[in-house]
């Protein structure tokens, strides 16, 4: 649950209720009047805003497709107290009260592959939509991009990047590498940048920096004054074996192959044997891409040599010899 | 744009997303389900007619888990996709069942993301007194259904005895909500369906 909610804040509210009536302690009539508080108010709203201009997308619109990614349901949940956060501040806007001074920088800490540039990019568009942000567009950087070779040259590039993100989302991948190099390093010139760029942009820009968590964790403890600037902490998990296996469905779909039944029990096994374990540059989803791309290639070769006319079922189907001694 | 359909068992949920798909001019039902047996959501691809014979029943409750059907409708002259959730039937009181809660949870989870919440009320039990017509679950859905925008409320098998009665009595009780009549029999209203989504989407 999002710590930045205020306490009783509607989204708790309504875990709350669904929580009821799956422990049997809430009949869904009574349910519903507690759920349409949160609906009626935050909804309800955007959507009356939002007829007016068909070319803008709605937060709904945008959260549907959230909903769409495997897996991630704690950031799901995430993300949708920070759309009920947002719509009810404007809200309290509207009526004259007092805005919370909230920013909404964040740190992704997560493995390569766990899907943080996808969640970076619905959140541009998230922020665009309930009018946050102007552009809600993405520009993804790394180290390369922010630090110069002399004195003065990573100001430059750090402030030419900036200029490019203004309006949209900033993404830092592998952003503790900035502070790699300790206190003289150019990469500690970036991060005061970016950090004054925070301050002073912050109706405008904003700055996402991921990572792997052991080293993200470090990174926060060299720079004290980042936690209170980077308030938002989302935690991407690797997937399971059961993700992985629909992430590998939904693939596969996309370029008209299916997985035969043996295939996708065999595939589970092993992403199950194997949970936990991977290396950690084998990278969750990239990985599952490898696997498939492996497939693909040993099925062609199984099809050309076979001597009976192939249908199309047998052009779209990876079988489990296709993945068979497939992983390194 | 997700549309959720709910409503009460049996009033014909499951037919009317099938009919109306192949009315929008899809060609084949495309399903997730969204547990299959192996606990992962499934795709399906379904002709009509077996979509009918497997998924409508004329014993409830039938539907056990959220289903999404894909069709498409123009908007702008852009074609748009439309997700329609099918629901499980939800009854008044505490279901004895935990997976049918856990179902019921998802479902009313889902009507508050969604685009629009469509809710299905059988128009020919509403002026009788049996189990089935107006209920406490009905009663609650029109109470919140009526500070939406995105709410309408379709009244079902307009094909049957007192179906004009149950909806008069619909539009008198509830001037402020939208009540569309339709029969997934004869197809009556499916028009007046599409032009509400299309208003409602755009
Ligand atoms: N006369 C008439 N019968 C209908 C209509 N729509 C559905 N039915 C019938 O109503 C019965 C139930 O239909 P379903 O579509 O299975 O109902 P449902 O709401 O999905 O039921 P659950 O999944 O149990 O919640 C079936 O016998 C259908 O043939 C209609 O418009 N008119
Ligand atoms: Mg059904």
């Amino acid at each position: 649950m999002a710590q930045f909610l205020p306490s009783g804040g509607s989204t708790e509210s309504i875990q709350n209720v669904l929580n009821s009536i799956e422990d049997g302690r809430l009949a869904p009539e009574s349910a519903i009047p507690l759920l349409a508080r949160g609906k009626s108010a935050t909804v309800s709203a955007s959507w009356r805003r939002d007829r007016g201009e068909s070319e803008l997308e709605t937060p709904d619109a945008v959260l549907e497709d959230l909903n769409r990614l495997v897996g991630l349901q704690e950031i799901k949940r995430m993300v949708r107290d920070i759309r009920a956060f947002v719509s009810i501040q404007s809200l309290r806007d509207q009526a004259g009260l007092t805005k919370n001074q909230q920013t909404f920088h964040m740190i992704f800490s997560g493995a390569p592959g766990t899907g943080k540039t996808t969640v970076a990019r619905i959140m541009g568009r998230l922020f665009k939509a309930l009018e946050v942000l102007p552009k809600g567009h993405l520009v993804e950087v790394e180290r390369a991009d922010l630090v110069g070779e002399y004195i003065g040259h990573t100001a430059q590039k750090t402030r030419e990047v900036l200029k490019r993100a203004l309006g949209g989302v900033l993404f830092i991948d592998e952003a503790y590498s900035l502070a790699r190099g300790g206190e003289k390093d150019f990469g500690k010139e970036a991060i005061d940048t970016l950090v004054a760029a925070t301050e002073n942009y912050r109706d405008d820009l904003l700055v996402i920096l991921a990572g792997y968590p052991d080293e993200m964790a470090w990174f926060l403890s060299t720079n004290p004054g980042l936690l209170s600037r980077f308030p938002l902490r989302l935690e991407f998990p690797d997937y399971s074996a059961h993700d992985l296996v629909q992430i590998a469905r939904r693939l596969l779909r996309e370029r008209d192959y299916t997985l035969a039944t043996d295939a996708e029990a065999g595939l589970l096994q092993l992403l199950t044997d194997n949970e936990g374990y991977w290396h950690k540059n084998a990278g969750n989803a990239r990985m599952v891409r490898n696997l498939l791309e492996h497939a693909i290639r040993r099925q062609a070769v199984r099809l050309t040599s076979r001597q009976t006319p192939l249908t199309r079922h047998d052009l779209m189907t990876l079988a489990w010899t296709d993945f068979e001694g497939g992983v390194g | 744009m997700e549309v959720v359909i709910v409503g009460a068992p049996n009033v014909g949920k499951s037919l009317f997303v099938i009919n109306f798909t192949q009315y929008l001019g899809s060609r084949e039902i495309q399903m997730e389900e969204s547990s299959g047996a192996s606990g992962l959501p499934r795709d399906r691809r379904l002709s009509f007619e077996k979509a009918r014979r497997d998924l409508v029943s004329l014993y409830s409750p039938k539907t056990t888990q959220i289903q999404t059907m894909t069709a498409h409708v123009l908007i702008n002259r852009q074609p748009q996709r439309l997700y329609l959730l099918d629901t499980p039937g939800i009854n008044d009181g505490i279901a004895p069942d935990a997976a049918a809660r856990w179902q019921i949870a998802r479902t009313l989870e889902r009507a508050l993301t969604a685009t629009t919440i469509l809710h299905m009320i059988d128009a020919s039990l509403v002026a009788t007194r049996r189990r089935e017509s107006l209920g406490a679950f009905d009663m609650a859905m029109l109470g919140w259904g009526r500070q939406l925008d995105c709410y309408g409320v379709i009244a079902h098998k307009m094909d049957r005895p007192g179906s004009h009665e149950g909806l008069r009595i619909l539009r008198t009780q509830f001037p402020d909500v939208p009540i569309i009549p339709v029969s997934s029999i004869t197809r009556r209203g499916y028009r007046e369906l599409k032009l509400f989504l299309v208003r409602a989407l755009t």
